[in-house]
């Protein structure tokens, strides 16, 4: 499995700043795309591990900064081609995306859903998770507290969003719908008692 | 009962304030009316300029008419040409890091910017930045093994700026698309002065650079931002003299009109787009340059880059080459104004923006460069030199404050359970 992220060419970024519940990672404005969508599965080496072991991330902002050139430039009547690709490609605009731990997965191929033990370090390489991975990953939905559970983050949108996104591997229409149910029966027994929240996240995950 | 200064305090202030717009209104007034009447008479001028350059008068540096070719009445707008700019833009800008007895060891840094926007087509531009480090004798000491002055330092930067001109004119020459060099600042170099190291030999690099330009047929020019010029001004100062009192003590001042700028007069004048006539500045130093060269005497227009009904007013320098060229002249108008009006309300050109941000050397960075020279100085055993002061070693600790730790760090995930 590692040979295939070392393989990967789903390199999105790097890591700017991280701890235990998540890390943030920048990548340069003119290469965001469909990679860097809200509730995608991300990889992140850990730093110290014995053997190679990986944080497993949610994507749940991503942040496009702006400073006092773009401001201005906003204002003029006509953005130029040039101009803009001049702003995209040739300036040093990051783009910050934030991440939420949910799991981190050893070498050997053990899953845990759980915080990692440490942080990857700065400048690490943040890889898009391998859709087989993905499928591996949510076959339990353990990670679904943690997520509902975290702080600072849209929870709901968030949960619904990585549901989604693991949906599509499945390997079937019938496996798909299997794993719908099942993510959507965890879902009413994290939250029993709290019915209106149950029916939204649900109207979100189907949407 | 005595006056309660501290109710009318603000009325005062306000006062002022008015009393001090409403008197640099009536002196613009003052000063177009000038314009409009005797700056309208292109003989008149010629005659009134004419005979400061050939009396004893010496202190006059105000604006002269250019040649007769393209000489216009002083009060004449030029309007925005019309069409799309097809010109090629080089911007140039630079930065540096001044010697520092308290760093390692003496050096400076220079670091150059450059912006090549192609205008007419969709191409992306090129940027580049040229850096350099300057640590022997040769550049660091004059000849009296003192360090060189900061103002050598800029002086070699300018000449350093004008050479990247140069050679991204002389690389895009093959280029059909005509090519206009932008400078930030103006034309007319002065590196005289005792502070200034081998001021002559870099007044001659720049001519030789400015020789290279005009070979390179590359409209040269200087832009100088939110001009305090006042050549227009004293030329209006000595068209509105009776002749008998012309002098150098009368030429002093600007008189009526002391105070006022070109750009207050020009903000009056010219509408959004529009731009000046030509004028030329009658100074020693630009003597020089015509004795150098005729096509090198340096001539000014303003501009008004504003699209709206705030002006803005630029001043654009130019080689005579290029002043006497009026298709180069017309396409370095509508390229100005196209550059400036990419950046909304604050007209600019991009180009210089983005060359300013490319060359700009900040703190971070000249710590960097900093301890990377202190890093091969203890590398090759030059311990004694590396050590720095305390002074400058002491303040790194207190510098630290950039860093930012993960927002989600302080917050335990888990907090409660269902």
């Amino acid at each position: 499995m590692i040979d295939q992220i070392e393989e990967n060419p789903t390199h999105i970024g790097h890591v700017l700043r991280a701890s235990t519940n998540g890390f943030d990672f920048g990548t340069r404005g003119n290469v965001i795309d469909e990679r860097h969508s809200f509730g995608s599965f991300v990889l992140a080496e850990i730093a110290g591990a014995g053997e190679a072991c990986y944080a497993i991330g949610l994507i749940y902002a991503i942040r496009i900064a702006d400073d006092p050139f773009v401001r201005e430039l906003v204002m003029a009547t006509e953005v130029k081609e040039s101009t803009l690709k001049d702003q995209r490609h040739n300036r040093l605009v990051p783009i910050e995306t934030l991440v939420l731990n949910v799991g981190y997965v050893y070498e050997g191929g053990a899953i845990v859903h759980s915080m990692p033990p440490r942080p990857p370090l700065s400048l690490t390489q943040v890889h898009l998770m391998p859709p087989d991975w993905v499928v591996a990953f949510v076959a339990k939905q353990d990670f679904f507290r943690m997520v509902l559970n975290a702080g600072e983050v849209p929870s709901d949108d968030l949960l619904a969003a990585a549901v989604r996104h693991a949906a599509q591997f499945q390997p079937d229409e019938q496996a798909q719908a299997d794993y719908m149910v099942r993510c959507g029966r965890k879902v009413a027994s994290l939250l029993t008692g709290d019915l209106k929240r149950i029916a939204h996240i649900l109207n979100l995950m189907k949407a | 009962m005595s006056l309660e200064f501290t109710k009318i305090i603000n009325d005062i202030q306000n006062m002022g304030r008015y009393l001090a717009y409403r008197d640099r209104e009536a002196l613009i007034d003052k000063a177009l009316a000038i314009l409009n009447d005797k700056g309208a008479d292109l003989d008149f001028v010629k005659n009134r300029v004419r005979m400061v350059r050939e009396s004893d008068v010496s202190g006059y540096r105000g604006a002269a008419p250019p040649p007769d070719a393209v000489a216009q009445p002083l009060n004449a707008v030029i309007p925005p040409p019309g069409g799309q700019a097809r010109s090629t833009l080089i911007a140039v800008d630079g930065s540096q890091v001044y010697p520092n007895f308290e760093s390692s060891s003496l050096y400076y840094v220079l670091n150059i910017g450059v912006l090549v926007y192609r205008h007419g087509t969709d191409e992306m531009p090129h940027q580049e930045t040229l850096p350099g480090i300057f640590y022997t004798d040769g550049y660091i000491l004059d000849e009296t093994r003192q360090v060189i002055s900061n103002r050598t330092v800029n002086s070699r930067r300018t000449v350093a700026e004008i050479r990247m001109l140069w050679h991204q004119a002389r690389h895009l020459s093959r280029e059909p698309a005509p090519r206009i060099a932008m400078h930030d600042g103006n034309l007319l170099k002065f590196f005289g002065g005792s502070d200034i190291t081998d001021g002559s030999s870099l007044i001659n690099e720049y001519m030789g650079l400015l020789v290279a330009l005009q070979d390179a047929q590359t409209t040269l020019t200087g832009y100088v931002d939110n001009p305090r010029s006042s050549y227009l001004i004293s030329l209006l100062h000595l068209l509105d003299l009776e002749p008998e009192h012309i002098s150098d003590a009368m030429l002093r001042t600007n008189g009526e009109i002391e105070g006022l700028s070109d750009a207050d007069v020009m903000a009056r004048l010219l509408s959004p787009g529009e731009r000046s006539v030509l004028m030329v500045q009658n100074s020693p130093a630009n003597y020089e340059y015509k004795k150098f060269n005729p096509s090198h005497e340096i001539a000014v227009v303003y501009i008004n880059t504003s699209d709206t009904k705030t002006p803005h007013i630029a001043r654009l320098d130019v080689p005579m080459w290029v002043a006497l060229d009026n298709d180069a002249l017309d396409e370095l108008h509508r390229v100005v104004l196209e550059q400036c009006r990419m950046q909304g309300m604050r007209p600019y050109p991009y180009g210089l923006t983005r060359a300013d941000e490319l060359a700009y050397i900040s703190g971070r960075e000249r710590e960097q460069v900093e301890s990377l020279v202190r890093r091969e100085l203890i590398r090759n055993n030059s311990v004694q030199q590396s050590n720095g002061s305390a002074k400058a070693n002491s303040k790194v600790f207190g510098r630290d404050s950039h860093k930012q730790g993960h927002r989600l760090g302080g917050f335990p995930l888990d907090r409660s359970s269902n």
